[in-house]
């Protein structure tokens, strides 16, 4: 093999492992992906904590018309398999657990539950619960051990707005851009840089629907009582189950 | 340069390609960030045209067989897609896999239903409650 040969095959191959790299690097502000790294960091060094989300969702009806829906809930983690919720939203009021074997969910309002086999980590979990059961963990894409990685993937462009304040609490704005949703984050000031606030816009509806979710009562050492993470059965509960969803037919299941 | 180590150079490149392309097939899990809120917005409109079937049932005072067939009739688009959507789901089945929907689903049962234990009683027709999400629908069973 020649030296020209050989030059060429190492360029080719420099190419092949920088290339799809460079095109792929966001055109995001180093300032706002830094602030992002260092919340996902933090995030990702949490062993126990909890919060509380207040969400909206918008869902456009088929007039066009966006309606906006509310749910609250309240969520303990405890890495790498266990997770503690109650939600609310006015009509179904459940408790949810995963034991890091079983993910079950009693409905007070309807006095009935369900479990099902789950996976055996976190991150595999809230996948699994997103989809394959729809249930959407609110700012679940934080909670993630590799959320810099999915929340950096894809990105278009990133900057910082600026300072706020959420809830009281001092906070950096930033806003991103993938093909198809336009995301702000506020991240916390300080030495917890925890996520207050969330915004996902869809634009490739022409209406725009967003999902907000506010993120307040951190508690990043909460002390977890022996068997909070127990699913116990109410006596009177009637055993249901899950069923599918299907995320391009969007049916009725 | 030695044979082996071209072949070890070559084969890390277009690994490398390969590696990068992952991410563009969707075989990496995605952020809600990029997914957005669409999957929300489809089912929601679904679960409206459920609700205001069953809606429309009660304020005719029907009965509970009719109730049932006026849902299943609202619903019957929807139950070709689940359907479908189950058959993909089968087809892409690991082991922990919610069972499929039986019948078509409603949210919303008629009035006068009577909670026995294990299923709703509204006049001669017997429902189950099934959780979509965190949803709660409904779809007909056999009498218990």
């Amino acid at each position: 093999m020649t030296t020209v040969t050989r030059s060429a095959i190492a360029v080719l191959c420099v190419i092949a492992l920088v290339g799809p790299a460079v095109a792929e690097t966001p055109d995001a502000d180093p300032d706002a992906l830094q602030i992002l790294k260092r919340m996902t960091d933090y995030m990702g060094s949490l062993q126990t904590f909890s919060m509380h989300t207040e969400n909206t969702y918008e869902d456009v009806l088929d007039t066009g018309q966006k309606v906006q829906y509310n749910y609250a809930s309240s969520v303990v983690i405890s890495r790498p398999d266990k997770l503690r919720a109650e939600r609310m939203d006015g009509q179904e009021n459940q408790v949810i657990v995963y034991d890091g074997e079983m993910l079950s969910i009693y409905e007070r309002s309807h006095d009935l539950y369900a479990g099902i086999t789950a996976p055996d980590n976190l991150d595999d979990l809230l996948h699994f619960s997103r989809d394959v059961l729809d249930l959407v963990p609110p700012a679940g894409d934080m909670v993630l051990t590799n959320a810099y990685e999915l929340l950096s993937a894809g990105l278009t462009s990133g900057f910082v707005v600026g300072k706020a304040v959420i809830g009281g609490v001092i906070c950096t704005q930033l806003a991103f851009t993938t093909p198809v949703v336009d995301w702000q984050i506020w991240i916390a000031d300080g030495d917890k840089p925890l996520p207050v606030k969330y915004v996902l816009t869809t634009r490739d509806d022409p209406a725009q629907p967003q999902y907000i979710a506010l993120i307040s009562n951190w508690n990043t050492d909460p002390l977890i009582p022996a068997g909070f993470y127990e699913f116990k059965i109410p006596a009177t509960a009637m055993e249901t189950e899950f069923v599918f969803f299907d995320v391009d037919s969007g049916s009725v299941e | 340069m030695s044979k082996l180590i071209k072949v070890v150079v070559i084969a890390a490149g277009l690994a490398a390609l390969f590696l990068f392309d992952l991410g563009s097939l969707g075989l990496v899990p995605e952020a809600e960030a990029i997914l957005g809120v669409r999957r929300r917005t489809a089912r929601r409109t679904a679960i409206i045209v459920g609700s205001a079937s069953a809606a429309q049932v009660s304020a005719a005072n029907a009965n509970a067989a009719a109730a049932q067939q006026q849902a299943a009739d609202a619903n019957a688009a929807a139950a070709t897609a689940q359907q479908q959507a189950a058959a993909a789901q089968q087809q892409a089945a690991a082991a922990q896999q919610p069972a499929p929907a039986p019948t078509p689903m409603i949210t919303t049962l008629p009035t006068g239903c009577v909670n026995t234990g294990q299923v709703y009683q509204c006049g001669d027709v017997y429902y189950k409650p099934y959780l979509q999400g965190t949803t709660v629908v409904y779809a007909q069973v056999p009498a218990p």
